[in-house]
């Protein structure tokens, strides 16, 4: 695993009038998926939203919707965004502190481990 | 690899806590394949910017091109509960990219350094973040399908890892053995998290 040659940012304009999300940080490993509103637009999205959205129909990570239509993580974190603001796709992620995470889940977690 | 299990496809997206487990060591130590060894997805590559996580803006409020130097990572999935989804992450390909280390290690359950017992001072770097980090570790020597060049109390000795920490000889390629480092990370660090 190496460092990739630079590449170019595909250019994509915002419009004024809509709200448009800051950029949240939202995590690599943040899960999304289609809302309802997601499900009955989808066929009307285009380019890489309509990517997102049919890749969404199953929880997926950020980290995955930008290996998938192969943009970087700080456009997918952008798409991904302006996709909650519009009510297509939700997004759940994990907000451990810097502990980590918390007894109950480790110990969840060993069990599911476990039963592989 | 198996499919999910059909109760993913209809949780919402609030009801799944994504956990994350980062899979750290030299070049060749063999992480993609410990990664590919139990995921349930082929292994796929995302790519970072190393500018800065947002993308420029601007006065029109339209995003530019530019080139953007990346660094990228492989990583896999293991889709354990309806509920929880445990990613598996590998650090990038040299040590000096520590800011996406910061983005992995936090709130992760831990890592496993994997080490390439010929190469012993590849992980120097890795067992040092970890550390100063105080993320739960267990470390892993990868056979490589043949004899370890070192046994682990001799690794043991040789990078000065401390009493509590695990160090186990694995075999990268094989599901069992990646299962059982895994689980060993995961009492790790529920042994760790019960003397806080």
């Amino acid at each position: 695993m190496t460092d990739v040659p630079p590449r170019f940012v595909r250019q994509f304009a915002l419009t004024n009038g809509r709200a448009r999300s800051t950029g949240e940080n939202l995590p690599l490993d943040t899960i999304v998926t289609l809302t309802d509103r997601g499900q009955a637009v989808a066929r009307m999205l285009v380019g890489e939203q309509a990517r997102i959205a049919t890749l969404c129909r199953q929880p997926v990570s950020i980290a995955e919707i930008s290996a998938h239509i192969n943009v970087h993580l700080g456009i997918a974190r952008v798409l991904v965004s302006d996709m909650v603001v519009d009510e297509i796709v939700g997004v759940s992620t994990s907000d451990f502190d810097d502990h980590g995470p918390d007894l109950v889940t480790l110990e969840r977690l060993l069990d599911d481990l476990q039963a592989l | 690899m198996g499919t999910a299990p059909s109760a993913v496809q209809t949780a919402p997206a609030a009801g799944i806590k994504p956990l994350k487990i980062v899979i750290a060591g030299g070049f060749a130590a063999g992480k993609t394949t410990l990664v590919d060894s139990i995921s349930e997805i082929t292994p796929l590559t995302t790519e970072a910017p190393m500018t800065n996580y947002s993308v420029g803006v601007d006065d029109l409020g339209e995003v530019t091109s530019k080139t953007t130097t990346t660094v990228a990572m492989d990583f896999g999935r293991l889709t354990l509960s309806p509920t929880t989804m445990l990613y598996l992450f590998g650090t990038p390909g040299q040590d000096r990219f520590w800011f996406m280390w910061d983005e992995l290690s936090k709130g992760a359950v831990g890592a496993v350094v994997l080490v390439d017992t010929r190469r012993l001072a590849d992980c120097f770097g890795p067992l040092d973040y970890f550390d100063r980090r105080g993320l739960p570790y267990v470390v892993a020597l990868n056979q490589f399908g043949g004899a370890l060049a070192h046994t682990p109390d001799e690794v043991r000795e040789a990078l000065a890892i401390s009493p509590d920490v695990p160090v186990v000889a694995i075999d990268a390629r094989d599901r069992a053995s990646t299962k059982d480092i895994l689980i060993r990370l995961v009492r790790h660090a529920i042994e760790r998290r019960t003397v806080q």
